[in-house]
């Protein structure tokens, strides 16, 4: 199987045949102009409804590595594999289509200040094509669930760190993703506030939702007995 | 939908406003030329289509020669119809003319009256200057006194409403050009404060379309709002401008009133279609 055969918009009325793996890493690597190598060589698979961590000190690559499974990056080296779909290479067209299967949590948010809690959620439907009344319903039940039903009116710029965070999981997991992307979303949180979120994201992935938490804080990871995938300069250790 | 639409409308008040604006006038212009032009075409090819020539015949030809020429300019190419106006019908109508005065025609010398051909052709402003070097030849024909050429000045007219239409044409191509520029940096200037917006987005996968879908529809609002408001505008001051017109140039009959329905509804829609692919174009620019 080609992948001009998966370039052409035909194949995504077809969608995406999933087995067991969700998601395939073949030898990838990633290399930022000049020469600074991100990622280097890393292969693993992900099982559907898996939770795992990727870990690694400050500048490992985390990041790198959430940006290429959803596309935002791409790998200078390397096959990576959306079920029996091979999208390293995939045209930036199609890769919309992709991301629309995905929630990513990111690092610092990506939340619009200027519209309210329910605004910015509800964006994240609609971009779907999902929207009026049963979006509205798909909002408020979520928002309920992160502890945001109060604000949901509020514009997000008044909102404190920690419930930005929960709008930015709002606005990821209101559209029922496959793969769940999450990018240090514990980082600017205090203790308890953090295991409050990853209590949040183990219900999400008790409901089938596949996770890849990406975080600094191994105290998060040591009580959880999860797979790790634990990156040091670009390469991979398993723990 | 509609709620996007003014939403994007509101966001960018100042911009769409603005070209709005410029669109209305610029269209205002373009119409008042059009129709102008429009009105004169009417009136020279209506003018035109009345040309004919005149051939004075020698006074006292014998029947014979008369119709060799007749036959003769008959057999000119483009010739529709040719009569021979004969003396008596002449007299006959100087005698309608002036029934109230008979003495007027006493004193003139009426015998010296020629008889004269009345030459149609289809088209006269396509025939006319064709046949022109046989009628040369033809005037030194014997029994023929002279030719009398068609009122020139409604050729002349007739050569300015043409260049009149390719100078319609070039400003419709500078209407559009210019369409074309003030669509598009619009619509990036609106993207561009966007910018954030639009990033994050294209994060959560929407596509160029969610994005541009309310922009081309602002873009076919203002496109044929502004082709309705120049052709309002220019109603409002149909009555103005015909008085003042009126005066200058006589046979200018300002009836915008007239311009027909289909060129309404075709330059309405026309106008919006045309907006809303430019702004696609801006939008899919944007992207790629
Ligand atoms: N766009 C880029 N251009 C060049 N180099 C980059 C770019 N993005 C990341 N890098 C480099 O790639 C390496 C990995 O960065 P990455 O952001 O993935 O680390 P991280 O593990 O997420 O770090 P942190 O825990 O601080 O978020 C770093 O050395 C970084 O400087
Ligand atoms: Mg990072």
């Amino acid at each position: 199987m080609g992948d001009l055969q998966y370039n052409s918009p035909k194949f995504w009325g077809k969608g995406i045949a999933l087995g067991r793996v969700l998601l395939r890493l073949e030898k990838v690597s990633k290399i930022y102009p000049p020469s600074i190598a991100a990622l280097k060589n890393i292969s693993f698979e992900l099982e559907r409804g898996e939770f795992i961590f990727v870990t690694g000190p400050s500048g490992a690559g985390k990041s790198t590595l959430l940006k290429l499974i959803f596309g935002l990056e791409r790998p200078s080296s390397g096959r990576m594999f959306y079920g029996d779909l091979d999208y390293a290479r995939l045209h930036r067209r199609h890769l919309v289509h992709l991301r629309r299967r995905m929630g990513f949590i990111f690092q610092d948010f990506r939340l619009l200040p200027e519209k309210t809690v329910f605004e910015n959620v509800y964006l994240g439907l609609e971009v779907l094509g999902v929207s009026g009344s049963v979006a509205r319903e798909r909002v408020e039940r979520i928002l309920k669930r992160l502890g945001l039903a109060a604000r949901q009116n509020q514009k997000v710029k008044t909102l404190s760190g920690g419930e930005m965070q929960r709008v930015a999981i709002a606005r990821a997991v209101v559209r029922e993703p496959e793969l769940l992307l999450a990018d240090e979303p514990t980082g600017n949180l205090d203790p308890e506030r953090s295991q409050e979120i990853l209590r949040i994201l183990e219900e999400l992935n008790a409901e089938g939702i596949t996770v890849v938490l990406a975080t600094h804080d191994e105290s998060l990871v040591r009580e959880r007995h999860r797979r790790v995938i634990a990156l040091q300069e670009g390469r991979l250790f398993h723990a | 939908m509609l709620k996007k639409v003014l939403l994007e409308f509101k966001t960018h008040q100042g911009s769409y406003g603005l070209t709005f604006f410029i669109l209305t006038f610029s269209v205002t212009l373009f119409l008042f030329f059009s129709s102008l032009y429009y009105h004169l075409y009417l009136f020279s090819r209506e003018a035109a289509r009345s040309l004919a020539l005149t051939v004075y015949l020698a006074p006292d030809l014998r029947p014979q020669t008369q119709k060799r020429l007749l036959q003769k300019f008959r057999a000119l190419p483009g010739v529709k119809e040719v009569r021979l106006v004969a003396k008596r019908e002449v007299l006959r109508e100087l005698q309608r003319i002036f029934r109230e005065d008979p003495e007027i025609l006493q004193n003139l010398d009426l015998s010296k009256l020629p008889d004269f051909l009345e030459i149609h052709f289809q088209d006269p402003l396509r025939d006319l200057p064709r046949v022109q070097p046989q009628l040369r030849k033809l005037e030194k024909e014997p029994g023929v006194l002279r030719i009398r050429y068609a009122q020139s000045w409604l050729g002349r007219l007739w050569h300015l409403s043409q260049l009149l239409r390719r100078l319609l044409y070039l400003s419709m191509a500078l209407l559009l050009a210019s369409l074309l520029f003030l669509v598009v940096v619009t619509v990036n200037l609106t993207l561009e404060k966007q910018r954030e917006e639009i990033e994050i987005l294209s994060l959560l996968g929407a596509s160029p379309g969610y994005i541009g879908r309310p922009k081309m529809m602002v873009a076919f609002v203002l496109g044929s709002g502004a082709f309705l408001a120049a052709f309002a505008l220019l109603h409002l001051f149909e009555s103005y401008l015909q008085g003042a017109l009126a005066g200058v140039i006589p046979f200018l009959n300002l009836r915008l009133s007239l311009l027909p329905t289909n060129y309404l509804i075709l330059g309405t829609g026309g106008m919006g279609f045309f907006c809303a692919l430019l702004s696609w174009l801006a939008v899919q620019r944007y992207f790629s």
